[in-house]
């Protein structure tokens, strides 16, 4: 796998990719790796530092962004390759339960429709 | 089986899984067999799920209200930056659901239907389920909510209820099937389930994702 | 009063009509579908007396309405009629009843009539109410964007079952608007042009499965799936699939004090021998599912 630069995860409408400005009671970042399943575009950067308070909306808008989803597609995030969390869970919450050797890996997928 | 779908046994089966789990948790699904050895005529119930349900108001879309208004929720959430929509939140109300999942044999994939029940026990209208569907999903809903979520029979108990529609579920769940071997992807029935669910306000606990997997 | 409607239908009676073997043509059976379209009922509509809220008491209002269509889509006028002999003041939505059964909108106006008053004299006389709306057994008929969806849902369904969607999801978005058009303007042409592909079956001569819905009045209606060949390449019969699907029609070992059964589709008896695939493609409603009404015939 190859090791990418882990880069710190912007606020969407930032649109910049870049640092946080660090602060002194910064929380303990959580390493998330990407992964897209199925036909879903591959990120570049796929392993990424994320606040644990953010929640899975959160993350699914990012990642809309990222790799440009229309408004007509849907995007669903899943943990352990199979099961979709509640769109308000934290990331923090996701960590303890399904992170490995460290790291928390989310997969997702693109969809057209759906119902 | 066509990609994405699965069959009436295996859907019996992972009901089995997630009926176990449920009642370990306490999560409250039941079995209800109807039409015992018809395929699709067996189905998982969940009752007595107490959701609130805010009506929202757009508030570019704000209009006076007086005693006898109902208040319409007809905006459509523009531009796809979900997060930073204005929405006032009016008066929470807590609804009623039932949620039932059943078989269709026709797209070999499960079908959620669900009822909501206002507090005074009369049945939730369309408008008021569309405007309960949560922010995140609503883009989803304006583009084409006639194709979504409407209300139906349903098939084995014959009475009104609302429907996710399943004509797309099947190309949903391909791209999750492809990537794993069955016995990886644990319980198709869980995936959609935690897909789905959360757009109608059920919500698995996050326990239900190590259901079929060898931990 | 003219009234066409299911008389016409005696024509099919005859079974030598029917004994159809083997891939057919759509020519050949056009004269077939063209009448089935033309179908008409005449409806003698009349408000509920305890609703009535004017001094005088409304005529009852006529129609002759399609069998093919829903009745949202053709009672329109019969609302705006009655609307000023009420007290509803509410917006109340106008539902229809047929001796103290609730009228289904989400069924065909045929399958109607079939499953709940076939041996009724005609004009058809039915209830209109706006109040205590029955919601525990009809769905709500928002407008007419609930009939297209509820009729697009149908054909996408049967569809799934004939030809694995592949049909359906191969058209464009105006394709199945026009399926919609024809339908709701009377337009059989328009409707035919489209529908002709859902109703072609390729190399195997036949559907997947049978899209069909079998009514009897009480009861939930009966889906299964039911191929229309057997495993050695047989044509499979109407006598097939109600023997499947309801054996009770059949039984005549136990005795059933409630009498026999007919079997009745677009207002006709179809001869038992008549194969299912030839139904399916000319017997269909235009939601393109066979809905098949067991009757009483007390």
């Amino acid at each position: 796998m190859a090791e990418t630069e882990k880069t710190e995860l912007a606020s969407p409408a930032s649109g910049d990719v870049g640092s946080f400005p660090q602060t002194a009671d910064q929380k303990k970042k959580i390493d998330v790796l990407l992964k897209g399943a199925g036909d879903a575009p591959i990120m570049k950067k796929k392993k990424w530092a994320v606040d644990p308070t953010k929640k899975v909306s959160w993350i699914i808008e990012f990642i809309r962004k990222y790799i440009k989803c229309e408004p007509h597609e849907s995007l669903f995030l899943y943990v352990n390759q199979s099961f979709a969390p509640s769109p308000d869970q934290e990331m923090q919450n996701l960590y303890e339960c399904f992170g490995s050797d460290g790291k928390l890996i989310l997969h997702y997928c693109k969809t057209q429709a759906w119902g | 089986m066509a990609a994405g779908t699965l069959t009436w046994c295996r859907f019996k089966d992972e009901a089995s899984q997630l009926l176990r789990h449920s009642e370990r948790i306490k999560d409250g699904w039941e079995w209800t067999e109807v039409e015992v050895d018809q395929a699709g005529g067996s189905f998982l119930v969940k009752k007595d799920v107490v959701r609130p349900t805010s009506e929202r108001v757009c508030v570019k879309n704000c209009v006076p209200l007086d005693d006898t208004d109902v208040l319409d929720v007809e905006g459509s959430m523009e531009e796809a930056d979900i997060n930073t929509v204005q929405c006032e939140v009016k008066e929470t109300q807590y609804y009623r659901y039932q949620y039932h999942v059943l078989y269709s044999t026709s797209y070999c994939v499960p079908v959620l239907y669900f009822i909501a029940s206002r507090p005074d026990g009369s049945l939730a209208s369309l408008d008021e389920v569309w405007s309960s569907v949560p922010a995140s999903f609503q883009s989803r809903l304006q583009d084409d909510r006639w194709t979504f979520l409407t209300q139906q029979e349903h098939p084995v108990l014959g009475c009104p209820m609302f429907q996710l529609h399943p004509c797309h579920t099947a190309t949903m769940m391909q791209p999750l099937m492809q990537e794993t071997q069955d016995e990886e992807m644990g319980s198709y029935l869980v995936s959609w389930l935690s897909t789905v669910g959360p757009v109608v306000g059920l919500n698995l606990p996050l326990s239900y994702a190590h259901i079929g997997h060898v931990t | 009063m003219d009234i066409h409607c299911i008389v016409n239908s005696n024509r099919y009676k005859n079974c030598s009509d029917w004994r159809r073997f083997g891939p057919n043509t759509m020519a050949d059976d056009r004269e077939v579908l063209r009448e089935l379209w033309d179908g008409r009922l005449p409806i003698k509509f009349n408000l509920a007396a305890d609703e009535v809220a004017s001094m005088e008491h409304p005529e009852p209002c006529y129609l002759l309405v399609p069998r093919q269509s829903y009745f949202p889509l053709v009672a329109d006028k019969v609302q705006r009629y009655f609307l000023k002999y009420t007290a509803n003041s509410q917006g109340e939505e106008m539902w229809l009843e047929y001796e103290g059964q609730p009228l289904k909108w989400h069924y065909p106006i045929g399958v109607l009539f079939d499953l709940h008053a076939s041996s009724t004299m005609l004009p058809w006389s039915l209830v209109v109410h706006f109040q205590k709306f029955p919601e525990d057994e009809l769905l709500h008929c928002p407008g007419k964007d609930a009939v297209e969806s509820h009729f697009m849902s149908s054909v996408k369904e049967a569809d799934t079952l004939k030809h694995r969607g592949q049909v359906i999801n191969g058209m464009q978005k105006k394709d199945h608007k026009q399926l919609w058009m024809g339908l709701q303007n009377d337009k059989f042409d328009q409707f035919w042009a489209i529908n002709r592909r859902l109703m072609e079956h390729g190399e195997e001569n036949c559907f997947k499965h049978l899209p069909f819905r079998l009514y009897q009045a009480d009861k939930p209606c009966i889906q299964r799936l039911f191929r229309p060949i057997t495993e050695e390449g047989e044509q499979r019969l109407l006598g097939d699939l109600v023997r499947e699907v309801a054996p009770q029609v059949f039984n005549t070992e136990v005795e059933d004090t409630s009498g026999s059964w007919k079997v009745v589709i677009q207002g006709v008896e179809p001869p038992m021998e008549t194969p299912v695939q030839w139904l399916s493609e000319h017997f269909s409603y235009p939601d393109n599912f066979l809905h098949i009404c067991l009757v009483n015939s007390r």
